[in-house]
């Protein structure tokens, strides 16, 4: 199939597409900031403020890709630190990337099983699933990404005419007071939120296979600006649907929106819509890292078989994602806490390491 | 080829056999539509009892004469283990979705009505927008009640409290949602109080009385139908009514008649002033409504006396308000929502007010300013009375 024998080509829209794709599905579930901050009613600021700081770094991505058009970064790291060093961070980036793919995993099986059949035993979900993105995979990065191109739009499509709704329920007097504790909070809150954004990491990725090369910045600045505008939007809704102080306990809140909708006593539980959205944004984002990851695992050790690493790497995820949790709220807490500290070094400060070495290496090569 | 040929077909074959059995299969017949439930205290324990739709009954062909409910009665140490108790009568589990009301007991909510509600809370089979009641005799009676209606009781008792508040405005309508909301800040919420009272036939009936108040989860006492109003003349949410005045000219004595006026409209905006250090409140309600029964008015209706007449109703409204402030006070709960207004306009000062703001509260000024307009008076302009 495609793998092998020839590079796939993806155009800078769909990149722009998958971006979204990937932090649209993580907000949909847990809706990072409203958790993670001492001072919930201004998590929309929080998410402002995050939003930012996923520009800049989206840029500085772009930057770096830009240096090296022909180089996925893993390439890079061998290209500006040598053979073992960049090994080594190759290593580091590649187990990151699995991660992420299976936290994903388990997030997809654990909201299953918690918002519709609580009896059944999580690891059938991961299977399932499991056989899909191996399956995925094999079809390639085109496959992944077309497929992405039509179910995205149908879930944001879904999810803003679910937020549409419910307007009766809001009360945008809930928001109020802006910055009761000041700006402290705030920044703090917007740690969890940066670290999504920061997902941004698939882009340096993906970039040796965009055709038109000159459009990837405004694509992928617009997938952020949207991401923005569908996190504040959420942020608000829930805020001002449950209030500041209840939406920090709940597990699943735009799950718990959804099943707030009621029209005129006759239009209503509509969540199965919204467990159709987790499905096909999980979907993707689990089958992107997959593939992230494989085709770097084959870049690192100059692999010319692809093909060969999906089903091993695939087991290794469904393995990871079986053993590494033991239920939702574990989950919840290494994707909120203890994930956050080394998603922000590895998605920011490497990589602004990375755009600084690689700045200062041209010049010795121009000199 | 042939061979991965072979191997995708006993994949797929492998796949049929894994979907076709499913876990939580629940047919749709084997489930119990729970429609309305009620929480007792008894001893130590919840007793819990719910109304489960016969669907049977609800077919079109079905026979007549047979129940188109059941009533189930269960006892727990907790909600969720009264819940499963019910299968010792219930014929299938339980099915939570499609609850219309809940009706907690007096006792229960005394005690605290988050621990009965903690079980709806968490479950993800509850929705959070089924109506919450408050009855002051037992839960159990008012789910058992056999009132004459055309659909279920429990339809039914969901529709006389929305035409009961859409209609007087007398009482107040709270979600699980809504209660939520307003027991994790200061405000007090007031609760549909729900009582059964029989006929002269000696058939049963609903009825809906005024509110009762909650101090965060806990029941405190009762409000009238008049001191509900008051509330929500505040809050903003009086949707319709009646308002009775004496009438135009009237002495002190009650034999000169009623005027009776009909809300349409109501807005209220609640503003917050600082000056010197006090923080004081005023509300400013704005009311529309026509004139709905006046056959005692003896003067012709001009501007002039529908200026008069105005006035009655501007007295009437703040005195249903200042009535409402009043008890209010005495049961030192914010009702109105005021502490979180104050949260909201001035974070700083209301920090150093939060934790004592339930004694704070009755000393804290409030101005009430209202702006009430009638709009018509009817198909009467000049009344019969008015030409001799």
């Amino acid at each position: 199939m495609n793998l092998s024998n020839h590079l796939p080509i993806i155009s800078s829209r769909q990149l722009g597409l998958i971006l979204i794709s990937i932090r649209v599905a993580v907000m949909t579930v847990f809706l990072p900031t409203a958790w993670s901050t001492p001072d919930p009613k201004n998590a929309w600021l929080s998410a402002i403020l995050s939003g930012i700081g996923g520009m800049i770094i989206t840029y500085l991505f772009v930057v770096l890709s830009r240096k090296y058009p022909d180089q996925t970064l893993i390439q890079i790291f061998e290209t500006i630190f040598g053979k073992w060093l960049g090994a080594l961070f190759s290593i580091i980036y590649l187990y990151f990337f699995l991660n992420i793919a299976s936290v994903i995993v388990r997030e997809f099986a654990e909201v299953l099983n918690t918002a519709l059949m609580p009896e059944t035993p999580v690891s059938i979900f991961i299977v399932y699933v499991m056989v899909a993105v191996i399956f995925a995979v094999f079809r390639g990065l085109e496959a992944i990404i077309r497929t992405n191109a039509i179910t995205l739009p149908i879930s944001l499509i879904s999810l803003v005419v679910i937020l549409c709704l419910l307007v009766k329920t809001y009360h945008p007097e809930l928001i109020l007071p802006i910055l009761e504790d000041g700006i402290k909070p705030v920044v703090r809150g917007s740690l969890v939120p940066l670290s999504l954004f920061g997902e941004v990491i698939l882009l340096p990725m993906l970039y040796p296979y965009v055709q038109d090369k000159e459009n990837v910045l405004r694509y992928s600045m617009l997938a952020q600006i949207i991401s923005i505008f569908i996190l504040l939007g959420l942020i608000l809704a829930i805020i001002s649907t449950f209030g500041a102080e209840e939406a920090k306990n709940l597990t699943l809140p735009v799950f718990s929106l959804v099943r707030m909708i009621s029209i005129a006593n006759f239009f209503e539980r509509v969540e199965a819509i919204m467990v159709a959205i987790w499905i096909s944004l999980l979907y993707t984002k689990m089958c992107i890292y997959l593939y992230v990851t494989v085709i770097g695992t084959a870049q690192l050790f100059r692999l010319k078989n692809v093909k060969c690493l999906i089903f091993p790497l695939g087991i290794t995820v469904l393995i990871l994602a079986n053993k590494d949790f033991k239920n939702l709220s574990d989950l919840k807490y290494y994707t909120m806490k203890e994930w956050n500290p080394i998603s922000l070094l590895i998605e920011y400060i490497i990589p602004c390491f990375l755009v600084v070495v690689s700045y200062f290496s041209r010049r010795k090569r121009l000199t | 080829m042939k061979k991965s040929r072979i191997l995708l077909i006993s994949f797929i074959l492998l796949i049929c056999i894994l979907l076709s059995g499913c876990w939580n299969r629940r047919e749709i017949e084997s489930l119990s539509f729970v429609l309305a439930s009620g929480i007792d205290q008894s001893g130590d324990q919840f007793q819990l009892s719910t109304q489960v739709v016969n669907t049977e009954a609800l077919a079109k062909n079905a026979p007549s004469g047979i129940h188109s409910y059941f009533v189930f009665t269960s006892k727990g140490k907790t909600i969720f283990d009264a819940v499963r108790n019910a299968t010792q009568s219930a014929p299938s589990k339980l099915f939570w979705s499609h609850t219309k009301v809940l009706v907690l007991s007096e006792e229960v909510a005394q005690k605290g009505a988050l621990s009965a509600l903690g079980f709806f809370i968490r479950d993800a089979e509850e929705r959070r927008n089924f109506h919450i009641l408050v009855t002051p005799g037992r839960a159990e009676t008012v789910i058992n009640a056999d009132v004459k209606t055309k659909s279920l009781p429990a339809m039914a008792l969901a529709n006389t409290l929305e035409s009961n508040y859409k209609s007087t405005s007398q009482t107040s309508i709270v979600t699980l949602n809504d209660f939520l909301l307003e027991i994790h800040g200061t405000e007090c919420p007031i609760v549909p109080t729900i009582k059964i009272i029989k006929t002269q036939k000696g058939e049963q009936e609903y009825q809906i009385l005024g509110s009762a108040v909650f101090n965060k989860d806990k029941f405190i006492s009762y409000l009238s139908p008049i001191e509900t109003r008051g509330v929500q003349w505040v809050k903003g949410k009086v949707k319709s009514g009646i308002i009775v005045t004496p009438c135009l000219d009237a002495g002190k004595n009650d034999k000169d008649g009623k005027i009776s006026f009909e809300i349409y409209q109501e807005k209220s905006k609640i503003d917050i002033k600082k000056g010197n250090n006090q923080i004081s409140i005023e509300v400013h309600i704005k009311e529309r409504g026509n004139l709905a029964e006046g056959a005692c008015i003896k003067s012709e209706i001009n501007p002039n006396t529908l200026a008069k007449i105005n006035k009655l109703k501007e007295t009437a409204i703040k005195e249903e308000i200042q009535g409402a402030l009043k008890k209010a006070y005495e049961l030192k709960t914010d009702v109105f929502g005021f502490g979180e207004q104050i949260h909201r306009k001035y974070p700083k000062d209301w920090k150093t007010m939060k934790d004592n703001w339930s004694n704070k509260f009755p000393s804290i000024p409030v101005k009430i300013i209202v702006d009430s307009r009638i709009n018509g008076t009817g198909l009467i302009q000049v009344n019969e009375g008015g030409k001799k």
